[in-house]
């Protein structure tokens, strides 16, 4: 079974053992943006001395992203952040108020939140963007639909001009619309 | 057997009839999924833990022991630990290993003779089997999936 989730919805989420201590929270959720892959997260401390924490934990040391916890067998779970890199390459910039434009040249909106896929693995299957006039009203909230793999560059997404068919308002029925848009794309259509 | 039940029983020596203290923690092996000792309250001293397997009877009105002798310190940090308002599941978060608060432990059941956890109840939220036990620590009461979640 898998389920979608906005990628703000998990920061700050604890991060528990199987031996049940709260051993950090969710500071930031790491991307491949360009291959659309949740590569992991980075970590803050818990209690009074919450810094960030210099060690990362890889989405593959992840038991289960659970609605109240991401679970991890140990704190042995955690590597170094440079070893997240052995998953796919880490995303340092910030998609968050990337403009997105279709493959056609039509501003659609900025993005605005990153829509999870997870199941065995975690992927990126949509953008949540603040609409451009183009897209809906003004401001509004969309999620759009992604191909397998985008271009990104730091200042612009590019998807195919055919995501807008595919568009949703919330996340109730949008892992279908994925799945339509996705399917039209393999189809060459 | 409940938590609730026993906690502030007295614990009673054979030998003498004296009382030795009170039941006031539980100190739960989550390997185990059993109670392995009480701690006791209204001790002089440090010799305040009973082992499980040194209690005579486990019962209705009293915990009984044979001798006031069966009264020890912690055995280590860890019984010490587990002993403390930390590591209590009354009261404790209880999380499904797939990530989901299920609910607080209200109370305990365990099996008299043995020690052994039959069910973690969590009032409205309903019980939890305890072989699904998996982890017990300070945040949190960690249990498997239930088979149909």
């Amino acid at each position: 079974m898998s389920v979608l989730l906005r990628a703000t919805d998990l920061e700050g989420r604890p991060v528990v053992t199987l031996g049940g201590e709260r051993v950090a929270e969710v500071k930031d959720v790491v991307f491949d943006s360009a291959r659309g892959k949740l590569i992991g997260f980075s970590l803050r401390g818990v209690g009074l001395l919450s810094r960030s924490r210099e060690d990362a934990l890889p989405w593959n040391m992840v038991s289960a992203l659970g609605r109240d916890a991401v679970m991890i067998l140990d704190e042995g779970a955690f590597q170094v952040k440079s070893s997240l890199a052995a998953e796919g390459i880490p995303d340092d910039r910030n998609v968050l108020g990337n403009l997105v434009l279709t493959d056609t040249g039509t501003h659609l909106g900025t993005v605005v939140d990153v829509i999870i896929e997870v199941g065995p693995t975690a992927d990126i299957v949509g953008y949540e963007v603040a609409a451009a006039e183009a897209l809906a009203s003004r401001g509004e909230r969309v999620l759009i639909p992604l191909p397998d793999t985008i271009a990104i560059s730091g200042e612009h997404l590019i998807v195919p001009a055919a995501a807008t068919d595919f568009v949703a308002n919330d996340l109730t029925g949008f892992g279908a619309a994925v799945d339509a848009f996705r399917t039209k794309l393999h189809q060459g259509g | 057997m409940r938590f609730t039940e026993v906690h502030g029983r007295k614990a009673v020596n054979l030998d003498d009839a004296e009382t030795l203290g009170k039941v006031d923690r539980y100190v739960v092996d989550p390997r185990k999924r059993a109670v392995v000792a009480l701690r006791l309250s209204n001790v002089k001293g440090d010799a305040r833990f009973l082992a499980w397997t040194d209690l005579h009877a486990f019962g209705t009105d009293a915990v009984t022991v044979s001798s006031a002798s069966r009264l020890r310190p912690a055995a280590d940090a860890g019984e010490e630990r587990a002993a403390s308002k930390e590591l209590q599941i009354i009261g404790k978060l209880v999380l499904s290993e797939s990530g989901t608060a299920l609910g607080k432990g209200k109370d305990v059941e365990i099996d008299a003779e043995s020690g052994s956890i039959l069910a973690v109840d969590l009032g409205e939220a309903g019980t939890v089997a305890g072989d699904r036990i998996i982890g017990l620590g300070s945040y949190a009461l960690i249990v498997a999936d239930a088979p149909s979640d």
